[in-house]
C-alpha cells in the first residue's frame, strides 16, 4: 500500500486517450474496453499527468477540498487501483 | 446481399437459387473492375476473371467506376480451392496483424495482405465466390480509411432525404434496416455506413457494397445525424450523455482489437468530431416505420 502511495505513474503507452466535451475517455485496444472520467477524475488525472504521486494527491486535494481526508484517500487509492487492473497506468519508468 | 423481408423476389430467388444448387447461379466473368468505394479508388484484377452473379453485379454496379491510370488500390486475387485454417476461438473469425510494415487479415474464407513498401498492391486469396473478396475488401478499406485519417467504416444503415442523412445505429435485430427501408428518400447501405472527411472537413456518409439486405448506392450524403435504434411500441426521441454515445458509436465502428493504437486514435477522433458537430440520440421507434413523419417534421 505504502509502496502504492508513493510512487510515480505514468499512461501505458497501449492506451489511446482522448477528452471529449466534458470527460475523459480511455480506450484499451486489447480488451475493447472504453473506460470514462468525469470532471473530478480529469483533476486527479491532470495530476497524476504532472508527476505527483497517490500521496500528493491526496494532499492536495485534502487541502483544497471539504471533504473527508479517510474518504479522498479510500478514493483515490480505488481509482489507481482500478486503473493498474485495467492497464491504464503502469509504474513510471 | 442476404434474404430479409424487404429483399426483391428476383434476388430472394437468386439467392435461394445459389444456397440450394452450390454455386451454379450463373455467373459473368467480367474483365478487371475499377470501384470507388468511401473515395478510394479500387482496382480489381482477377486472374481468371471477376467472377460475379446477377446479385453481385446490382450490389457492385453503382460503385463501378471507369478504368484509370493509378487507382489507390489494385487488388490481387486469385482463387483457392481449399479454406484457410484459423483458430476456432478467434473473435469474429477473424485473425491478423497490422504491423508497421505489412498487414495480414485473415478469415476461413479469405485472405488479404498489404506492405507499406508497395501501398497501391494488395493481394487477396479468396474460396468460393467473388462476395468474399468484398468481406476482404470491406476490413481492409475499414482500417485504411482509419490509417489516413480519412474516415471510417460503421455497422450502420443510412438514408438520405432532402439533403440531410439518417444513420440508423444499434444492436442486430434493433431494426436499423427497416428503418432505412421505411425513408420516403433513398437508402445509401443497410449494414456498412462509411463516414469520410471532406476537404473542408465536413463528415459525409457514403453508401457501401458490403453485405446488407437491399442493393446501395453511392452517394454521398451530407449533414449525417446519428441515431440508435431500439425497438418500441411509440416513436420518441431521447438524448445520450457523452459517455453513452462515445461507448455506442465505438462500438459500432469497423475495427479490430489487434489494430494498432494510432487507428484507435484515429477513431476515437472521429467520434468526438461526431459528437461535437452532429445530433446523436436515441430513436424509439415503432416497426412501422412511422417515426419518419415525427423526424421529417
Amino acid at each position: 500500500m505504502t509502496e502504492l502511495l508513493n510512487q510515480h505513474f505514468e499512461l501505458n503507452p497501449g492506451i489511446a486517450v482522448r477528452r471529449i466535451k466534458d470527460e475523459l475517455f480511455f480506450i484499451t485496444p486489447a480488451s475493447a474496453e472504453l473506460h470514462t472520467l468525469n470532471q473530478s477524475g480529469i483533476e486527479i488525472w491532470d495530476m497524476v499527468q504532472e508527476g505527483k504521486t497517490p500521496t500528493e494527491i491526496i494532499k492536495n486535494l485534502v487541502e483544497g477540498t471539504d471533504g473527508e481526508p479517510d474518504a479522498i484517500r479510500a478514493d483515490i487509492l480505488e481509482l489507481f487501483n482500478h486503473f493498474l487492473t485495467k492497464g491504464i497506468l503502469r509504474k513510471r519508468q | 446481399m442476404k434474404i430479409g423481408p424487404f429483399t426483391p423476389p428476383d434476388v430472394r430467388d437468386a439467392i435461394l437459387w445459389e444456397q440450394e444448387h452450390s454455386h451454379e447461379l450463373p455467373v459473368v466473368l467480367l474483365p478487371d473492375i475499377y470501384l470507388s468505394i468511401a473515395g478510394f479508388t479500387i482496382r480489381i484484377a482477377a486472374h481468371e476473371g471477376v467472377r460475379l452473379n446477377l446479385v453481385d453485379e446490382r450490389v457492385l454496379a453503382p460503385f463501378v467506376v471507369e478504368p484509370m491510370e493509378s487507382p489507390d488500390f489494385t487488388l490481387a486475387t486469385q482463387r483457392l480451392l481449399v479454406p484457410f485454417s484459423i483458430p476456432e476461438d478467434s473473435p469474429g473469425n477473424i485473425v491478423g496483424e497490422l504491423g508497421p510494415h505489412s498487414w495480414r487479415i485473415q478469415s476461413f474464407n479469405w485472405q488479404i495482405q498489404w506492405q507499406f513498401s508497395t501501398p497501391e498492391m494488395v493481394e487477396c486469396d479468396y474460396f468460393k465466390s467473388f462476395v468474399e473478396v468484398l468481406s476482404a475488401l470491406r476490413l481492409f478499406l475499414a482500417h485504411q480509411l482509419l490509417l489516413f485519417g480519412r474516415g471510417l467504416l460503421l455497422h450502420a444503415s443510412a438514408a438520405l432525404h432532402d439533403e440531410n442523412t439518417y444513420i440508423f445505429l444499434g444492436h442486430s435485430g434493433a431494426g436499423k434496416s427497416t428503418s432505412a427501408y421505411f425513408c420516403p428518400g433513398s437508402i445509401l447501405s443497410d449494414e456498412i455506413v462509411a463516414l469520410v472527411a471532406e476537404p473542408d472537413g465536413k463528415l459525409v456518409a457514403m453508401g457501401t457494397p458490403f453485405g446488407g439486405e437491399h442493393f446501395p448506392c453511392s452517394t454521398a450524403g451530407p449533414n449525417p445525424e446519428f441515431l440508435f435504434v431500439e425497438k418500441s411500441e411509440q416513436n420518441a426521441r431521447k438524448s445520450l450523455t457523452t459517455r453513452n454515445a462515445v461507448a455506442r458509436l465505438l462500438s459500432q465502428v469497423v475495427l479490430f482489437p489487434f489494430a494498432p493504437l494510432n487507428l484507435w486514435d484515429t477513431a476515437a477522433e472521429l467520434v468526438e468530431r461526431i459528437i461535437e458537430n452532429h445530433s446523436v440520440a436515441i430513436l424509439e421507434a415503432k416497426k412501422d416505420g412511422s417515426f419518419w413523419k415525427e423526424l421529417l417534421s
